[in-house]
């Protein structure tokens, strides 16, 4: 490289500040334990290395490190690392943050190092001469943090230094002399307990030598080069440590008559070259430095970090992904999802789920009672004994207990009672019933999906009703001691020519959606009033413990298979076990009507059912009654449910069928000619 | 195919070794003592991208439960913000992988450090040993395994390694 006769004004290259996320971690937790209110200034600490790429601006780092008093003893750093001391204030409140005097606080920092300077504490302690400031706004809800650094430095107004000559290290020293100025270097750095940035090299003999020693030298007239390790690697232009050594410089050494002399500056870089270090990329730069004396009128400072806009403006960062445990939780859900479709199922929909807004009725509209927890899993001992008030009624615990394990759901419990046919509804009660239809009509018709869960048969009737009024997705699951069953309920379409059944039902056939059954086609009996006449045994279902939690389980993944396949409610089923191949799939499986499973022998059939055209529930007549004359036919229905075999057509049926009977028995007693039949 | 593992202190030892061979070829690998038990190794990595100081933190880390290292990565902006998905795929050049190649190992997915408690990215260590076996060459038992990982883990990665690493 040419050597540079004219002078050049320097161009000092300021640093870049580097975050390590875990600083923030940090941070925070420092602020919450032990800072709390106090926003004092506190001790930080910042780290840069001479040994840095050459694309690289010159960096200092910060990390969880920073906020140690000592050094981190568990790591074995790199040699080229320096450590730098500085301060950082975290504000309380934003506006603090942004009232406060930036000029005024930059103004402080400069005074402190020129004190230093001036008292001789910066030659004992040649690192402080870089320190740096920051100002910190943390907002510990959202994770956003408004940060600003400052890189203090002092400018004499009026005067600058000139670059007169650049060289390069390698056109003043020979690799020997290179080698030995690195031998004295190691050894001069083993001497000090944190590595130094500045110091200085006698020419004659190559010794390194403190700032103090070398200033001495260098006032009793030997060639001195005084060095200090760049954080720029870059180009020619020294980094920011040099605009505060040149102060000292300046008025430490011997001023000479003239307004300026000249001194020698080394850049010190290092690099590593095959496993070797080399200097070669150092600079030694001649510099034109102005005298100055203690009593200087004004010392400027400049020195806060421009942002990513480059303007002198604080930066903001938002650290809630990385922050908020419920946004971790809710991406580490969201990636498992993903890794079952990349690896797995690709074809698997994954929002389709994600969107459903889903209905589960069951809890029996009481609080947690004692013996639920070993049974119930969403619910805890906790739950079980607190007093009598709504908070504890089970469906408002399991929305919260959900929360608990997934705080990302979006749950609401809500106390209702389900009126059920045979449970006679009094005229004082009368108004409060009309409203719980209303509120379990509005419910229905605000969710996509319906579970019916609860324990006992008729409380199904009404919701199955408006559902399929509704043309809902119900999934039905109902258990024994020791067997359960879980179904979907047949969707109709709403075209009367498409729903209406066909005659002839072939066994091996696949039924079509909107003719499937629902929970009440296999009954030729009207739901009533189950608890009546009933000792306690036989008024709470008493099952095996296991078998809600697999029935649950077969009940979700049932409704996963409906919504992965293509014609999602409106799937059809097919009759039995063999045709399994045959039939339409979605990406995760067969569709079936039902599930019925058997503890006692650990398996399950998939029986499918056509809907029962005189059914109490799903069948014609009753939608279109409920349709038209609303809750006043629920309310007969409630109060008589054999009204509902009437206008099923079922009363007829079975007095048909009982007519048949009675012929049957009056043939066989007249003849004794068995082979008639 | 027979399975490579290695115990603890076996992983100890190699990172060890390492971590003298980055000294003495300028390397910037750190090797950070947890406990008396648990060491891993450390690299950082700064580099200067559309206007933006990128730094990607690399661990070398010990796993118990597949008895072979396993490699946590890091990525973040000057600002302390962690790289999403997105960016740390097409940095490492990863969503042009077909079907095939992304079922393997390359894999990254984010994970919470095991030993920082911080949300990272890390290549899973599921099949490691089962590739490992498969590139065994020859039969001596003193290579270094870590390193010979560490070799095919950053050559995926395309994450330059001197070759004197090997010598």
């Amino acid at each position: 490289m040419e050597t540079n006769c004219e002078k050049d004004l320097f161009k000092f290259l300021p640093f870049s500040s580097c975050i390590n996320p875990s600083f923030w971690f940090e941070l925070n937790r420092v602020k919450l334990d032990d800072y709390r209110l106090d926003d004092d200034f506190k001790n930080l600490k910042g780290f840069y290395s001479n040994c840095s790429s050459n694309d690289l601006p010159p960096i200092m780092n910060f990390d969880y490190s920073s906020f140690q008093e000592t050094n981190d003893k568990t790591k074995n750093g790199h040699i080229s690392t320096i450590i730098i001391n500085g301060k950082i204030k975290i504000f309380n409140t934003i506006n603090e943050f942004n009232v406060l005097d930036k000029n005024k606080l930059l103004d402080e920092f400069g005074n402190a190092i020129w004190n230093d300077i001036k008292t001789g504490r910066a030659l004992d302690d040649p690192n402080l001469l870089i320190r740096f400031c920051l100002i910190v706004f943390a907002n510990l809800k959202s994770y956003t943090f408004h940060y600003w650094f400052a890189f203090p430095a002092i400018t004499f107004p009026l005067k600058s230094y000139y670059q007169l000559k650049t060289n390069k290290f390698t056109e003043i020293f020979t690799s020997e002399q290179s080698n030995k100025i690195i031998e004295n270097m190691t050894n001069f750095q083993l001497k000090n307990e944190h590595h130094q940035s500045f110091f200085a090299i006698e020419f004659e003999t190559l010794n390194v030598l403190t700032v103090k020693e070398a200033i001495d030298r260098h006032n009793l007239g030997k060639r001195i080069l005084f060095g200090f390790y760049d954080p720029n690697s870059q180009s020619n232009h020294p980094g920011w440590p040099l605009r505060n050594y040149l102060a000292l410089l300046a008025l430490k050494c011997k001023k000479t008559d003239e307004e300026k002399r000249n001194l020698e500056v080394i850049s010190f870089r290092d690099r590593y070259h095959g496993g070797a270090r080399t200097l070669d990329h150092s600079l030694v730069i001649l510099v034109e430095v102005f005298n100055i004396s203690e009593d200087e009128e004004k010392v400027n400072t400049i020195g806060w970090e421009r942002n990513e806009k480059s303007q002198l403006h604080p930066r903001v960062v938002n650290m809630s992904g990385s922050m908020n445990t419920e946004k971790l939780a809710e991406s580490a859900v969201s990636l498992n999802l993903k890794l079952m479709k990349w690896r797995i199922a690709p074809d698997i929909n994954l929002d389709i789920i994600k969107n459903q807004k889903c209905l589960l009725l069951g809890s029996d509209n009481s609080k947690v009672s004692y013996s639920n927890p070993v049974r119930q899993s969403l619910f805890v001992f906790q739950d079980s004994i607190s007093g009598e008030s709504k908070d504890n009624h089970k469906s408002i615990k399991a929305a919260e207990n959900l929360k608990l394990i997934y705080p990302g759901v979006n749950a609401k419990g809500v106390v209702l009672s389900i009126p059920m046919p045979g449970h006679y509804v009094g005229d004082n009660l009368r108004s409060k019933v009309k409203d719980d239809v209303k509120q379990l009509e509005q419910l229905i018709k605000e969710h996509d999906v319906i579970f019916l869960l609860m324990d006992t048969r008729e409380s199904r009737w009404l919701p199955t009703v408006i559902a399929a009024a509704e043309k809902k997705l119900v999934i039905n699951s109902a258990l024994g001691f020791d067997s359960y069953l879980v179904m979907r309920h047949g969707v109709k379409t709403g075209d009367p020519d498409k729903d209406e059944l066909p005659k002839n039902f072939q066994p091996n056939q696949q039924i079509p959606s909107n003719h499937l059954g629902c929970y009440f086609c296999n009954d030729i009996v009207a739901p009533g009033n189950s608890t009546v006449d009933r000792t306690l045994d036989q008024q709470c279902t008493v099952s095996r413990p296991g078998l809600s939690m697999v029935a649950s389980a077969l009940a979700v993944e049932l409704f996963a298979n409906v919504m992965q396949h293509p014609l999602r409610l409106q799937v059809p089923s097919f009759s039995s076990n063999e045709s399994i191949s045959g039939c339409e799939e979605s990406c995760l499986g067969i569709v079936p009507h039902q599930i019925r499973g058997y503890l006692h022998s650990f398996s399950n059939i998939l029986p499918a059912s056509q809907a029962f055209d005189k059914c109490t529930a799903c069948s014609n007549e009753i939608i279109q009654m409920y349709k038209k004359d609303g809750f006043d036919f629920l309310l007969k229905v409630f109060n008589d449910p054999t009204y509902l075999e009437d206008i099923t057509g079922l009363k007829e049926l079975k007095t048909a069928l009982d007519q048949t009977e009675t012929d049957f028995v009056t043939e066989l007693s007249d003849s004794e000619e068995f082979e008639n039949f | 195919m027979s399975q490579s593992t290695i115990p603890r202190s076996v992983f100890n030892q190699n990172i060890i070794e390492i971590y003298e061979k980055s000294i003495k070829l300028g390397d910037t690998w750190q090797l950070i003592k947890v406990n008396e038990d648990v060491y891993y190794l450390e690299k950082k990595d700064q580099k200067f991208i559309n206007n933006e100081i990128l730094t990607l933190i690399f661990h070398i880390i010990y796993s118990e439960s597949y008895n072979v290292p396993v490699l946590y990565l890091n990525m973040f902006k000057s600002n302390g913000s962690i790289a999403k998905y997105n960016d740390i795929y097409s940095f490492f050049n990863l969503n042009n992988l077909k079907n095939e190649e992304r079922d393997s190992d390359l894999i990254l997915t984010q994970q919470e450090h095991p030993i920082l408690f911080k949300p990272f990215y890390y290549m899973h260590p599921c099949k490691t040993s089962q590739w490992m076996s498969a590139t065994k060459i020859g039969e001596n038992d003193n290579f270094n395994f870590t390193l010979k990982w560490l070799s095919f883990v950053f050559s995926a990665l395309r994450i330059p390694l001197d070759i004197k690493y090997a010598l």
